[in-house]
């Protein structure tokens, strides 16, 4: 056998980083929730309050897996639970908390010494600090990702899996008919607001879970469709007044509310879009809103049994959602909460991380878990910073 | 939990005949069919199509939509495709498709109706799990690097020794916790004996090693008496001071890769060679590549792997290499051994 030749691919690398973990180090995190306290909860959450307090409740949940080593489903700690893989050392509510490894951590020492985390820091500090290597982990919105990452920033992201959906709120009026909705819903250009408003970093939804998960998203149609929504809208006779509300601090859920009072007029749907009072689930006169559904589950299955009271209380659909649906049951769920168009999907985003050079081991969490920040090391080696934004503040 | 595979499967043995269904197929064909027999009513004309958006090979999906037809037909079902122009047939539109866990196939079916074809629309599902990913194996001109999975788990692997070889009757696993050995058992590998290791501590990046020639056992943190073959006399001692031997060769171009580790030759034509993985993390998917030793600018051979390689170790007979790698895809950690074949 003959095996003289030798294909060039590619050459030696002169200096490889280690692959080895490294112990020690300061992992500064920032994000946008700001949590007020680390109690457990003394009761569970409404489904509308949970809707409502969605990113406050998830960062607690982050927090609170880095301190026990088990966290029930509805934030509870159970009695036996053991120490986590961190402890607090530092905690100002709602705008500082330091941790630090917890040595006897039985899952193992973390890499890291310590963990500090900033809260209620705005997109735009975020990917600046992130820029100029001022922190080493925040998330950073989806429809921003293209932009930072062209600055230099080292991106990670989930499976899309976080719904933006449009609700109707009340059930009388101009929304009454079950024609007006389904004609906004058919004037929507799913395409246009993934292509131009995400950069592409997300899907269009037809379904209430994504492909990936599910397998049968296709099933569901994404396509706008405004001849059959100029046909409803004619059948009506007057134009519905829509009045469509938006969470003011978000600024993905604003343009997605302006391409669809774009795409409603279009179809001779009267809409317009305003924000929502902070602590309201819908403003005064509104009765729609956009909404974001965070999967909790990788399984279909299981996703779909712990959003069912929230899909209930958006879909008023009477839904009966067995303990452990099969393929065919998932599809028929899906089919019957989107009936009645009270529920609207429109896109799919994922969850967008931008992380500092010297990051290592950081892996966005999948659909369900938590921050694998107990398996983060920093390379002491590494540190170099991205290309600042134009007008970034200079470093002190 | 433990998911025994064949030993020696092998990622390039996927080929099959185009109209062979995998066994474990054969129910879910089954029912899709007589979902759309039922949904479709008496036997009568379908205007059947199939779109396929799934990772199935062209051959699997082709072998799946196959056996489709083939029941339906056996229903006295006359199946039209494409349906012809003006056609009134009831059809029925095949789609494979997928999620993270199994395969997901669907039949949309629109009963036969007036000119305007418009009935409401009927939808079949099934599911069946998806089977070992077939990626894996690339072949270069100078030499070939095949890879053969034979343990995939959910716990960590250290390290792990196929034993009584060349027949290899049994296969050690070293886990941070525990050795387990298993044994072959027609062709698949049963739990055979296993003890638990005593240390001080869990280390996150804890590691250890089976000599494959002593089936000596070095574990951080423990020291460990006896060997893999003889489990039951196996003693392991927290705080022991034993240490891993390093598995890493620097070569003289200082650090190519970030392990590396040498393979007596195994072509005529070709010395000995060095072995490297990447330099990525644990987060990254991976390669190893084959290089001359005595030329070690270029590589002459490349395996890409779905996941980081964390554990890199000759065979015992040194022409070979032990593998432990996380397949990102599934989570899954997988011992594999690799080895060297020359030309194409």
């Amino acid at each position: 056998l003959a095996c003289a030749l030798v294909v060039t691919l590619a050459p030696m690398a002169q200096v490889a980083p280690s692959r080895h973990p490294q112990y020690g180090g300061t992992l500064r995190v920032e994000i946008d929730a700001t949590v007020i306290s680390l109690d457990p909860p003394t009761a569970p959450l409404s489904p509308s309050g949970a809707l409502l307090q969605a990113e406050a409740v998830a960062a607690k949940r982050e927090i609170e897996s880095l301190l026990y080593e088990k966290v029930n489903e509805d934030g509870t700690v159970p009695n036996a639970s053991a120490a986590g893989a961190f402890r607090i050392s530092e905690w100002q509510p709602g705008k500082h908390l330091t941790l630090v490894a917890n040595e006897n951590f039985a899952g193992g020492r973390p890499f890291v010494d310590s963990v500090e985390i900033e809260m209620g820091r705005a997109a735009r500090d975020r990917r600046v600090d992130l820029a100029l290597a001022r922190t080493d982990l925040a998330e950073i919105p989806p429809e921003e990702a293209r932009q930072a990452s062209s600055r230099g920033i080292r991106m990670t992201a989930s499976q899309p899996d976080q719904l933006i959906a449009l609700t109707f709120t009340d059930g009388t009026g101009a929304v009454q008919d079950v024609r007006a909705r389904e004609a906004l819903a058919d004037s929507i250009d799913r395409a246009t607001m993934v292509e131009f408003i995400l950069q592409k970093d997300g899907e269009a939804a037809g379904g209430l879970l994504p492909q990936w998960a599910s397998g049968t998203a296709f099933l569901f149609s994404t396509a706008a469709d405004p001849v059959h929504a100029k046909e409803l809208r004619a059948q009506i006779g007057t134009s519905p007044q829509i009045r469509l509300g938006y969470d003011s601090g978000d600024a993905l859920e604003e343009s997605i509310a302006e391409r669809i009072v774009v795409d409603a007029r279009e179809s001779g749907i009267s809409l317009t879009a305003g924000t929502i009072p902070p602590d309201r689930f819908v403003g005064p006169n509104q009765n729609a809103r956009l909404i974001r559904l965070a999967m909790p589950s990788a399984h279909a299955g299981a996703a779909l049994v712990s959003l069912a009271p929230t899909l209930e209380l958006v879909a008023k659909a009477g839904l009966a959602v067995p303990s452990d649906p099969d393929a065919e049951q998932i599809f028929a769920v899906q089919q019957a909460a989107l009936a009645g168009f009270r529920l609207v999907p429109l896109v799919w985003v994922p969850r967008v991380y931008g992380v500092s050079e010297r990051v290592r081991d950081w892996q966005a969490p999948a659909t369900g878990e938590r921050w694998p920040l107990a398996d983060v090391w920093l390379d002491a080696a590494s540190g170099v910073a991205g290309t600042p934004e134009p007008g970034a503040p200079k470093e002190k | 939990m433990a998911i025994p595979f064949l030993w020696l499967f092998c990622f390039s043995a996927r080929a099959q005949a185009p109209t062979q269904i995998p066994a474990q197929w054969s129910n879910a064909v089954r029912t899709l069919a007589d979902k759309i027999a039922a949904d479709a009513g008496s036997p009568s004309a379908l205007a059947m199509n199939l779109t396929d958006a799934s990772s199935l090979s062209a051959a699997d999906a082709s072998a799946v939509y196959d056996g489709v037809l083939a029941v339906l037909r056996a229903r006295r079902f006359s199946i039209v495709s494409p349906e012809p122009p003006g056609g009134r047939d009831t059809r029925v539109q095949v789609t494979l498709s997928e999620n993270a866990e199994t395969y997901i196939w669907t039949a949309e079916i629109w009963l036969a109706a007036g000119p305007d074809k418009s009935t409401e629309r009927q939808v079949a599902i099934v599911s069946t799990p998806r089977g070992a990913n077939a990626a894996g194996n690339e072949s270069l001109v100078a030499v070939t690097l095949n890879r053969k999975v034979i343990w995939t788990q959910a716990a960590k692997i250290l390290d792990f020794a196929p034993l009584n070889e060349p027949q290899t009757t049994e296969l050690a696993i070293l886990e941070g916790e525990r050795v387990v050995v298993y044994r072959a058992d027609g062709g698949n590998w049963r739990l055979d004996r296993a003890v638990p290791l005593f240390h001080s501590g869990v280390w996150r990046d804890m590691t250890g090693l089976i000599d494959p020639n002593t089936g000596n056992v070095s574990f951080f943190g423990a020291k460990c008496e006896g060997d893999v073959r003889h489990l039951e006399q196996l003693r392991c001692q927290a705080g022991g001071n034993a240490t891993v031997p390093a598995p890493v060769i620097t070569t003289p171009y200082g650090a190519p890769r970030a392990d590396t580790i040498a393979i007596g030759p195994a072509c005529a034509s070709v010395g000995p060679m060095l072995l490297g993985a990447g330099t990525g993390d644990w987060t990254q998917a991976d390669d190893l590549r084959a290089y001359e030793q005595n030329s070690q600018v270029h590589a002459i051979g490349q395996l890409d792997f779905t996941g980081p390689i964390l554990v890199l170790r000759a065979t015992a007979d040194g022409k070979s290499a032990r593998v432990v790698s996380r397949n990102l895809q599934t989570g899954m950690y997988e011992a594999s051994i690799v080895s060297i074949s020359c030309g194409n």
